[in-house]
């Protein structure tokens, strides 16, 4: 068996690079590495999420989207001159910044300037100045809106500037290629929601569509949000967002959003549809200027929030009709109507607001929603009470979803954990060559065997890498045990293909031809069995092992489609006698 | 049937000599033919000198001497013959003490003669790790260990810096909660991560347990810790559709393998092959009530689609052998199959062996310990009993 040699000459490497197998595998491999993008020179810091409405938002800068190629999303090069190499970089610059001063970031596709806000902080002051404002009200008898100016007591406080105001952008280490590494691999949140019931697909796209337009009211645009069904015809909602914290994005999704406005039983308006604006910028909606953050009896700090909403006119309507019955009642100075404004969310009152006796019979489009936050210190309350606003400004904004999602998984990987990931499976894949390298000249005893079918193995690998990438799926530790395993029994199929040729030596009758046929018969079968007993991999348990399983019939088909015939071709050169 | 037996041991006989020759490339076998041209010539130079020996020295007494020489050529003859003889003798010893002496050799043997001895054995262990199952199932009260992708739970993970912390841990949690299930797990070999896995306790219990260790309060204060949670009912949905993925998997494979051989009896043997691979795998995990998880049904469908693939070389390249080739066939495809998983074992022992992921290591451990069964399933079990299918096949085919 092993009495013959393999001679190379200037004729066998002609007839191996003119074979169109080889040609195939070849350009399917320099496809593949084109499509990967290695590109080790590239630094910098890749935008991950802009927040709507901060310095960076405001200076045009957008968040990726989830389909952009790693290496071609955005990335910050330099700030103000300054390079940026990585994600630290641009804390470490951004740390210090001054006040309403303009930096200019640049990355590698623009150049921005962003002016850097000043964080101010309202303290107080025990006493009330006259402030004057001005109101908007439906005038029925003149059939048009009317400002009146009014002047009133508020608390007067004193500002001062407190450092600067976030500019809004998360980013981390420029990826130095396009391989989507999934969120074990890099750090991250995975959250899988369950429909309380079964609902029809035209219902669950649309739940698909307001969750993800939910967290990209948050900012959040880098995540994927897929849908899944299982083997029970269970329906699964998939969200995973990388290097995000579990708990920004679990109250964004869990919370159906249901928010009804009634007036005793009757309903005056409903979040998304009758909700025309949702004002979310400075000027109209931030801590409550009438109450300002006290401490409770128990000592907890309680801080109010206020924005203000633009009604449909049905619904300002609705709101004069059901007003207009009611009485004015007075309390103190101020005169209000006899049942209170109570706004729910999924079914739980949330807030009670007295109505002003102005507005009885009035079909106002102007609304001021207000709502609290509390915590152990008065920073705390602020910063809840500015959390709630945002959450439910994000739900009036986009409306409830038809069904309550539960929450039946949440994952978070920390990115310290997820870097060992990535090394540890770098070194699992450079042990696994090595392994089979010494398997196969322990049995061909030959490194001219050896090679080509460890080079044939690391062609599969690229390809099968740049085939994922290319449809947009990443990798994660389960696709990593499904490389493994594809590549695996890409050798085992090379291994049939040699033996088959070497033994098929000693019998004349036996032609090259027939040969590799009965290989390529082997071969089939053992993919065709492979690949139907993956089969039900791919759509059980929430399509959670799906990675594993496509990487697998992926890896397989690459492996018998395009590398198995070129190195078929080569072993036939190769060892062919002349 | 007595003739028979005959006639198959001839077979037998025949196809050992050729295989030989053609598959283990015997290095004696070569060596033997040319010491024996080696003899002949030198025992054609012998006659030769003899005979000019003679034509130098008697002259005169040319008949006696001729007679003479004759009679010394004879007895020469008959000396060289019977010292021929006497090597050849001492040759044949010599090969039979080898044959003694290498238990490659003997455990060939064995195989091939005694092919159902070894049906029989191979099949013995199937059967007494298929009633473990049963056996561990009444001891224990269950099945498998599930983990808590399958029944519900919370798994925290945290780098471990400091080794001792490990046994701190792991007596925090056995004084804090005696009776609830806990597991805490070592993970990886350069950097090392704990793992605290429940299907009792919360997230805030195991932290707060967690945290009264210096080493983790800081990194769970800076969040930066790996958590899992499942909710039961998503775990539990899991687990009923394992054995559904798992009965599906094994349908769609059979079916493949009966198309593609498009003869039943040799389907199912590979069918049954593949069976008893995930059974004696099985066991193994039942036996050592390692936890199941989710990774743990993708391995095992993994493996039902690698332990076809050595049955499939096996049986398509035996099947429509002639008869007197299949022994040879059998350790044709033996070579190249063990190759195959000996790679795929030294692969995935390799990565169960480093790996830092839970993942990982569960479905490297299914591979490595599935293809072990697999290996003796296809050459212990199926090869002979392949043996004895096609045996039969030919002997009825004469009647």
């Amino acid at each position: 068996m092993n009495n013959y040699k393999i001679h190379m000459d200037k004729k066998k490497w002609e007839s191996i690079f003119k074979d169109w197998r080889v040609l195939l595998a070849l350009a399917f491999l320099i496809l593949a590495v084109y499509i990967i993008y290695p590109a080790p020179w590239i630094h910098g810091a890749t935008i991950r999420n802009v927040k709507p409405g901060s310095p960076a938002y405001e200076a045009g800068i957008v968040g990726p989207s989830p389909l952009d190629l790693p290496v071609s999303k955005e990335r910050i090069i330099s700030i103000n001159g300054r390079p940026v190499y990585n994600a630290a970089d641009y804390y470490k610059l951004t740390k210090n910044l001054i006040p309403n001063t303009t930096i200019i970031i640049k990355t590698n596709k623009k150049t921005y300037s962003v002016f850097v806000k000043p964080k101010i902080i309202k303290i107080p002051l025990n006493k009330t100045i006259n402030k004057t404002i001005v109101e908007s009200f439906f005038n029925k008898t003149l059939n048009k809106t009317v400002n009146i100016t009014k002047i009133v007591q508020v608390p007067a406080y004193k500002t001062i500037v407190n450092g600067t105001e976030d500019l809004g952008l998360s980013v981390y280490d420029a990826p130095k290629d396009n391989i989507r590494l999934g969120l074990d691999l890099q750090g991250g949140t995975r959250i899988i929601l369950k429909p309380e019931k079964q609902v029809p697909p035209e219902v669950f796209d649309q739940i698909m569509s307001s969750l993800e337009e939910r967290l990209n009211v948050y900012g959040l645009s880098d995540l994927t949000i897929r849908k899944a069904t299982d083997l029970a015809g269970n329906q699964y909602v998939i969200i995973e967002v990388p290097g995000s914290s579990a708990s920004d994005v679990l109250s964004l999704v869990e919370k159906q959003g249901k928010f009804v406005a009634k007036i005793g039983n009757e309903t005056v308006f409903t979040g998304g549809k009758d909700i025309k604006y949702v004002c979310m910028s400075a000027d109209c909606s931030g801590l409550s200027q009438r109450q300002p953050p006290t401490m409770t009896e128990n000592g907890t700090w309680v801080a109010r929030f206020s924005f203000t909403i633009k009604l449909s006119p049905e619904a300002a309507q609705r709101q004069a009709k059901i007003t207009s019955g009611l009485s004015v009642v007075n309390v103190g100075r101020e005169s209000y109507l006899s049942k209170d404004l109570d706004l729910y969310l999924d079914g739980k009152k949330v807030e009670t607001l007295k109505i002003g006796a102005d507005l009885k019979g009035v079909p106002t489009t102007d609304i001021m929603i207000s709502g609290s936050g509390y915590g152990n210190t008065r920073k705390e309350a602020i910063n809840n009470a500015l959390k709630n606003m945002k959450k439910l400004q994000t739900l009036l904004r986009v409306g409830s979803l038809p069904v309550k999602l539960d929450v039946v998984s949440q994952e978070k990987i920390s990115s310290s954990l997820s870097k060992s990931f990535l090394s540890n499976s770098l070194l699992i894949g450079l042990g696994a060559i090595i392994a089979v390298i010494l398997v196969l000249l322990i049995f061909y005893k030959r490194w001219d065997l050896t090679v080509p079918i460890i080079i044939t193995s690391l062609v599969e690998l690229t390809i099968t890498v740049g085939l994922l990438t290319f449809m947009g799926w990443s990798i994660d530790l389960s696709a990593i045990a499904g490389l493994i395993a594809s590549v695996g029994s890409g050798v085992d199929q090379q291994v049939i293909i040699t033996d088959e040729v070497l033994s098929g030596e000693t019998r004349k009758a036996y032609t090259w031809k027939q040969k590799l046929k009965n290989a390529f018969a082997i071969i089939t079968g053992s993919y065709l069995t492979t690949l139907f007993a993956m089969l039900p991999l791919l759509s059980m348990g929430a399509g959670l092992l799906r990675g594993f399983a496509l990487t697998t019939i992926v890896g397989e088909t690459v492996g018998v489609l395009i590398t198995r015939p070129a190195y078929a071709r080569v072993a036939e050169i190769l060892l062919k006698k002349d | 049937m007595v003739e028979d037996d005959k006639v198959k041991e001839k077979v037998e006989h025949k196809v050992e000599e050729k295989e030989e020759q053609n598959i283990k490339e015997n290095p004696a076998a070569p060596e033997k033919t040319v010491e024996k041209e080696k003899e002949v010539s030198r025992d054609e130079k012998r006659e030769k000198s003899s005979e000019r020996n003679n034509s130098d020295e008697n002259k005169g007494k040319k008949e006696h001497e001729r007679k003479e020489s004759e009679r010394r050529r004879v007895e020469e003859d008959n000396k060289e013959r019977k010292e021929k003889k006497e090597r050849k003798e001492m040759r044949e010893k010599k090969v039979e003490h080898k044959n003694h002496k290498s238990l490659k050799e003997t455990i060939r043997n064995f195989y091939v003669k005694k092919y159902k001895v070894v049906l029989a054995m191979s099949f013995t262990l199937f059967l007494i790790l298929f009633l473990s199952i049963f056996a561990f199932n009444i001891q224990r009260g269950y099945l498998l260990n599930k983990d808590i992708s399958l029944k519900g739970g919370v798994v925290v993970t945290l780098p471990l810096k400091n080794e001792a912390d490990f046994n701190v841990v792991v007596s925090k949690f056995r004084y804090a909660f005696p009776n609830k299930d806990v597991t805490v797990r070592l993970l990886g070999t350069s950097s090392k991560s704990i793992s605290v896995e429940s299907s009792d306790l919360n997230k805030t219990q195991i932290l707060s347990v967690l945290s009264q260790i210096p080493e983790f309060s800081d990194v769970i204060k800076s969040n930066n810790y790996t958590f899992i949670t499942v909710g039961s009912t998503l775990g539990e949905s899991f687990f009923r559709q394992t054995i559904k993925a798992i009965i599906w998997s094994f349908i769609l494979m059979s079916i493949v393998v009966l198309l593609y051989f498009r003869n039943f009896t040799p389907s199912l043997f590979v069918a049954w092959n593949a069976f008893s691979d995930l059974t004696e795998t099985l066991a193994v995990i039942v036996m050592f009530n390692m936890k199941f998880s989710t990774a743990s049904i993708a391995a095992l469908l993994m493996l039902i689609g690698y332990s076809v693939d050595t049955n499939i070389l096996l049986t398509s390249r035996v099947l429509k052998a002639a008869r007197d080739k299949v022994i040879s066939l059998i350790f044709n495809s033996m070579r190249t199959g063990l190759a195959m998983s000996l790679t795929t074992m030294v692969t995935t022992f390799f990565a169960y062996l480093v790996t830092q992921s839970l993942v990982i290591r569960q479905i490297m451990f299914i591979l490595t310990v599935g293809m072990v069964f697999d290996t003796i399933n296809t050459w212990l079990f199926n090869a002979p009993l392949l043996r004895w299918y096609l045996e039969n096949k030919y002997s009825s085919r004469r009647k």
